[in-house]
């Protein structure tokens, strides 16, 4: 049977999610701690290769040349991993002071009361967020409205398309604002164009980000406020009846080599000239287009619907748990990374545009890296559309996330019909999905 | 008296085919000829790895095959380098520290405590026996917290000691599983003539069990070094201070799968010094191990 690797992720996923089930929170925010002196200690975790190590301790530099007296010890894992170490962290309630954190986690620890109500430091004056758009800064809301994480990058998915290759083979790109009608002719319009062996696109039916912008470009809410699906079965089931439709005209990657397909993006198909078009990272553009010289990418968002543009943020941020004993240090820290401009030139977006808007601006008249004007002018695209953020439930990554992909696996590899697949993953979904 | 008689049958005659010199030398060369490339295929992935070691970032997936005009020892110096101030060199420091402890904890303690519940007897052996092979059905995650909360409590975390310290308490069930098994084979009766000899169990462990057990034990500090230097999750919880980071950690920084760049040739060229140590750990105990193997039952 293959394993994808969303598949190993939900298995650590699942495995660890049940961790912070026991954190002895009350599912309310713990005490905020205003004032107190910027001095001593303070511990940060947070998740990158070795490139991000080297411009988290330059900026880490700055801000103890800044605040004298401060020393920040930070570590570092993987994103796969990261979650891992973070919840066993919480549930022994030994999180690091400075916690990064993304909305598709964040409400298994704000359900789990582990995690700071940040609004208190931000009317203290002691963390300054005014440059972050207020939409953007809602992504760190949990369901109860408290903001527990002060955003600082803003990734979104989209569809990387191996231009080069689309020139030569005469295909025309979709234009901005094109639909999924439009995605469907274009899909067939490229299989006809394309030589043998080199499919149009990859299969997304079990990719989140892209569920989530056909839910939301078409007018759908995703989840109720109790944390549990909100959309109909039957949209499911002719989402998925879309995709299987798409596989069974020859468009897509087999589903086997979809299964098969590894995490980073020096090896994704779309990198190797094995697909034309790939839903990634919509901020991998620099990463992709460096590892493949030869041809030429870009990205397009994701097909509009009735609702306009559905493409939704992936925010990573800041949070500070209530274990820490520096919250004076730890606001201070998040304020710096909020606000430095050098410290913002340093990181150049490297996970996700800039939520600061004025450094987001810099960055795109300078950018640090081929391709990152495109990345970042998408995001403010995106930002502008004013696309309806959903608030990711506890249990959002194990459950809908790496649910979703497992459960649409079964459709492709024959194991069950679009109906059966969608009544498991609303029984999973709805039964574990929204907080203990 | 009767006289057997006995029907001696013929062994049939074992005749053999002699083939002409020229069938046999096309047969060894067939065979050969499969063997080598049966060879090829099993080192292939480790060529691969070897060779995209010394080849730049960006041809390592763009071009798959060894060859390339653009060989290179930057992987190596930029691996060596590490992430952030930290040299790649400390983490190897720091796996050979954490592994040779585990090793001397591992024979040290599972030894002693698998004689105990191969040799001795005492109230509730079995139940014991029981309770510590029932830990080996535990799933990891389970013990994961307690653990962690514990460690924590004692301020050991970010330091090698959770690491080592449980090696020397005889908490890995499976080769005390092992060393029970392999004990329970030598015969009593070298006990005996021990014991008629003077000796008491340290006598008789030290110089009857241990001696006839180096097959075993020298599987137990094989598979311990190997486990302990490959070991991630571990180090992963207990060590984030990066100049504690083992070779696994090390290696797993120059990857990023969250849209970042990954640094793929510094990867393998790290993988490629880190397989040294197993490879030559494997070689000097071969002969233990195959014999450990064998006599085990191990597979």
């Amino acid at each position: 049977m293959p394993i994808s690797r969303r598949s190993l992720l939900a298995a650590g996923g699942i495995a660890t999610a049940g961790l912070l089930a026991g954190c002895s929170g009350s599912g309310s925010p713990g005490d905020t701690k205003t004032g107190g002196k910027i001095a001593g200690k303070i511990e940060l975790f947070y998740w990158g290769s070795s490139s991000r190590v080297d411009k988290y301790n330059k900026i880490d530099s700055l801000f103890e040349k800044a605040h004298p007296g401060t020393t920040v010890e930070a570590s570092a894992t993987d994103f796969e991993s990261y979650f891992d170490k973070l919840n066993t962290m919480a549930a022994s309630q030994s999180m690091p002071d400075v916690t990064t954190m993304q909305t598709r986690q964040l409400n298994d620890y704000t359900t789990s009361g582990v995690l700071q109500n940040l609004q208190p430091l931000i009317d203290a004056g002691q963390i300054k967020v005014d440059a972050i758009p207020k939409s953007v800064l809602d992504y760190g809301r949990g369901p109860d409205g408290t903001l527990y994480m002060i955003p600082f990058g803003c990734a979104w998915n989209a569809i990387t398309v191996n231009e080069t290759m689309a020139e030569k083979a005469g295909i025309d790109l979709p234009k901005t604002g094109y639909t999924w009608d439009d995605y469907a002719d274009w899909l067939s319009d490229a299989k006809d164009k394309l030589p043998d062996g080199i499919p149009a696109a990859d299969d997304a039916g079990g990719n989140e980000a892209r569920l989530l912008a056909y839910m939301i470009s078409n007018g759908h809410d995703v989840f109720t406020a109790d944390g549990k699906l909100a959309f109909d079965k039957s949209v499911l089931a002719d989402y998925w009846n879309m995709w299987q439709g798409f596989a069974k005209s020859g468009y897509l990657l087999k589903p086997q080599q979809s299964a098969d397909e590894p995490a980073q993006l020096e090896q994704f198909y779309v990198t190797l000239n094995k697909v034309l078009s790939e839903d990634t990272a919509g901020n991998a553009l620099p990463g992709i287009q460096a590892a493949n010289t030869d041809h030429k990418m870009t990205t397009l968002l994701f097909p509009s619907g009735s609702a306009g543009l559905g493409n939704s943020l992936f925010v990573s941020g800041y949070s500070i748990p209530t274990n820490c004993d520096n919250t004076a240090t730890a606001a201070a820290y998040i304020d710096f990374w909020t606000n430095d401009d050098k410290s913002a030139e340093i990181f150049a977006s490297d996970n996700g545009a800039v939520a600061n808007s004025r450094q987001l601006e810099v960055q795109i008249k300078n950018p640090a890296a081929k391709g990152l004007d495109q990345v970042l002018s998408q995001y403010k695209d995106i930002t502008e559309a004013e696309v309806k953020a959903p608030v990711m439930p506890a249990g959002y990554f194990a459950y809908f996330s790496a649910g979703l992909d497992r459960h649409y696996q079964d459709v492709q590899f024959g194991r069950a019909t679009v109906e059966q697949a969608v009544e498991a993953f609303f029984k999973e979904a709805n039964s574990s999905m929204g907080g203990q | 008296m009767t006289t057997a008689t006995s029907t001696r049958v013929a062994a049939p005659a074992i005749q053999r085919v002699i083939r002409p010199a020229k069938n046999r030398l096309a047969i060894a060369v067939i065979r050969h000829s499969l063997l080598i490339i049966v060879l090829i295929l099993m080192l292939y992935p480790l060529l691969w790895m070897l060779a995209a070691s010394f080849r730049p970032n960006n041809e390592i997936f763009t071009h798959l095959g060894i060859w390339s005009k653009n060989y290179t020892i930057a992987n190596y110096v930029n691996g060596l380098h590490g992430g952030g101030t930290i040299n790649f060199s400390r983490y190897f420091l720091n796996s050979v520290i954490i592994a040779a402890l585990s090793v001397a904890g591992n024979l040290l303690s599972c030894t002693l405590a698998a004689y105990t519940f191969a040799r001795l007897e005492f109230p509730l052996k079995r139940v014991a026996f029981g309770l510590l092979l029932a830990t080996l059905l535990l799933p990891y995650h389970v013990t994961l917290v307690p653990q962690y909360i514990m460690f924590n409590k004692l301020h050991w975390i970010n330091t090698f000691l959770p690491l080592v310290v449980p090696k020397f308490l005889a908490t890995d069930a499976f080769f005390i599983f092992l060393m029970v098994q392999f004990i329970r084979s030598l015969p009593h009766e070298l006990d005996y003539a021990a014991r008629i000899d003077g000796a008491g169990h340290w006598g008789i462990f030290t110089r009857i069990i241990v001696p006839l057990s180096l097959p075993a034990i020298g599987t137990m500090a094989l598979f311990t070094f190997i486990w302990t230097w490959n070991d991630f999750l571990g180090p992963l919880l207990y060590l984030s201070k990066n100049s504690l980071w083992t070779v696994p950690l090390g290696l797993n920084s120059f990857l990023d799968s969250t849209g970042g760049e990954s640094s793929y040739g510094a990867l393998f060229a790290m993988a490629t010094l880190s397989l040294a140590p197993l490879v030559a750990v494997f070689i000097a105990f071969q002969r233990l191990l195959l014999e450990g193997i064998a006599t085990s039952g191990l597979k």
